[in-house]
């Protein structure tokens, strides 16, 4: 299990960087830390709760058995990410240089990354599910439902997780302002007050306010 | 997983010929044979026979599994993990406690320890004044309802004493327990990083979280009649509890309400 550990912690610490790129390099280098930690801190959370509904709905999973499962699932999605790092920087990269207005092209950069973490995290519970199957004798929906419960939590926290740890990937218009490493509690520039709003908000997609865009609260609107 | 672990055939397939041979002494074989049909139903299809097969392999498996002794209880009553284990994975021996011949004292006695010890760490996450109210949540509704499940059961005929219908509750609120505690540490991580929002507050996430910990215990107790049903081949008691419970869910939200833990 120390393995997947030590494997996890390059990986998303490449992604972070990778991630940054579409700001500057500050941001980059804040996120060799952030995005381990982001990930860290989702795993620690949510350890005893994985263990208590892997335990409840298969009891052949030893305790053991769930923190080692879990333990791969990180190191999956992040070894996913990890090879997906080109295209990020190249992205970012390329970002960073042809921003045009306050928000250039960040909503498809966050979009992008959402997709892919996405597709590797599903890609990763299937991973997960198929290990499940062939090394115990649960069924198919059982397997299934305690990835589904395992996937609930970690979007919880870990969502939360990255709102607290904003910016991970900036917008552009507060490029060269003196942005904290963490923002915290603040709210987003369009008012978001935790991960859920944020979830919210960008369904309903609404404007961010003007003042925020000339720069009035520089602080309080990042994301 | 498990590498260690000699495991039996496959459970459920049909076509697994790894079964052990205890299970199939009793039951069909799924395929070649099948059971005796009556004549004028003709041949039952393969997909009835491998259901007829699975249903005898697990009053088979059901059949073989030994109640806890009094010496497990006694290390469950001391270890809080073992504690923990026998509520979430264990609900086979459970269900074989209770309809065993011995005494349910010490498994009443785990099971109220878990419900009462696992509640306390999500209930000072909501505050010092809170310690004591997640906990009284699941216990009081429970001991609220108790009385009816216990004379409705006498009314209908179903004999069962005051201590096997409070072992077989005290499942629902010691598997909540367990699962609050499960919760815990993201409640806490929720409230030191996030602020109320106008469209999500940390208030609704907890009654969120305490509701799916109400479910999995609700859950939980209709696994272990399952067992209990599969054993004795009654299920008249089913309805009984299935109404019970909606009566439990409708004083356990008004308890909430009272307790202050949906304001």
């Amino acid at each position: 299990m120390k393995r997947e550990w030590l494997g996890t912690v390059p990986a998303a610490s490449a992604y972070g960087f990778a991630l940054g790129s579409a700001h500057s390099l500050d941001h980059s280098l804040d996120n060799l830390v952030k995005f381990p930690l982001l990930i860290g801190s989702t795993a620690v959370v949510c350890g005893i709760g994985y263990t208590v509904t892997g335990r409840f709905l298969i009891p052949e999973l030893s305790p053991a058995d769930v923190r080692r499962a879990t333990a791969q699932l990180y190191n999956d999605l992040t070894v996913l990410l990890l090879s997906l790092c080109p295209v990020t920087l190249f992205m970012g990269l390329i970002l960073a240089r042809t921003d045009e207005g306050p928000l250039g092209e960040y909503d498809l950069f966050l979009r992008l990354n959402i997709i892919f973490v996405a597709v590797c995290g599903a890609l990763a519970l299937a991973r997960q599910w198929r290990q499940l199957m062939s090394v115990t004798d649960v069924g198919s929906a059982r397997a299934i439902a305690v990835l589904c419960v395992w996937l609930a939590l970690s979007a919880l926290a870990g969502g939360q997780a990255s709102f607290y740890l904003r910016p991970l990937l900036g917008m552009p218009f507060t490029r060269g302002m003196d942005v904290p490493f963490i923002l915290g509690t603040e709210p987003t520039a369009r008012g978001a007050r935790n991960f859920f709003e944020v979830v919210w908000f960008s369904l309903s997609s609404p404007d961010v306010p003007e003042d925020v865009l000339r720069g009035a609260e520089p602080r309080g609107s990042e994301r | 997983m498990h590498d260690e672990d000699q495991r039996e055939g496959p459970a459920g397939r049909p076509e697994g010929g790894g079964a052990d041979a205890a299970v199939q002494g009793n039951s069909t074989p799924p395929t070649g044979g099948g059971p005796p049909a009556r004549p004028s139903a003709g041949p039952p299809s393969p997909a009835l026979r491998a259901a007829a097969w699975r249903i005898e392999e697990r009053a088979a498996r059901i059949a073989a599994i030994e109640p806890h002794t009094g010496a497990e209880l006694r290390r469950a009553l001391v270890s809080p993990f073992g504690a923990l284990e026998l509520v979430l994975a264990d609900q086979e021996r459970v269900a074989k406690d209770i309809l065993g011949a011995g005494g349910v004292t010490r498994l009443i006695a785990v099971l109220l320890g878990v419900s009462l010890l696992y509640s306390v760490p999500y209930g000072l996450v909501l505050g010092l004044d809170f310690t004591w109210r997640v906990g009284a949540l699941f216990l009081g509704s429970l001991a609220i309802c108790l009385p009816s499940l216990q004379v409705f059961s006498n009314f209908i005929g179903i004999r069962i004493d005051v201590g096997r219908n409070a072992a077989l509750t005290l499942l629902v609120t010691s598997v909540a327990a367990a699962f609050s505690f499960g919760f815990f540490p993201i409640l806490w991580f929720l409230r030191a990083t996030m602020a109320d929002g106008e469209i999500v507050n940390l208030t609704g996430l907890s009654v969120l979280f305490l509701t799916v910990a109400l479910f999995a215990g609700i859950a939980q107790l209709l696994r272990c009649l399952g067992v209990m049903t599969a054993v004795t081949g009654r299920r008249d008691s089913l309805w009984l509890i299935v109404v019970w419970l909606c009566l439990l869910l409708f004083v356990t939200l008004r308890m909430a309400r009272t307790l202050g833990l949906t304001a």
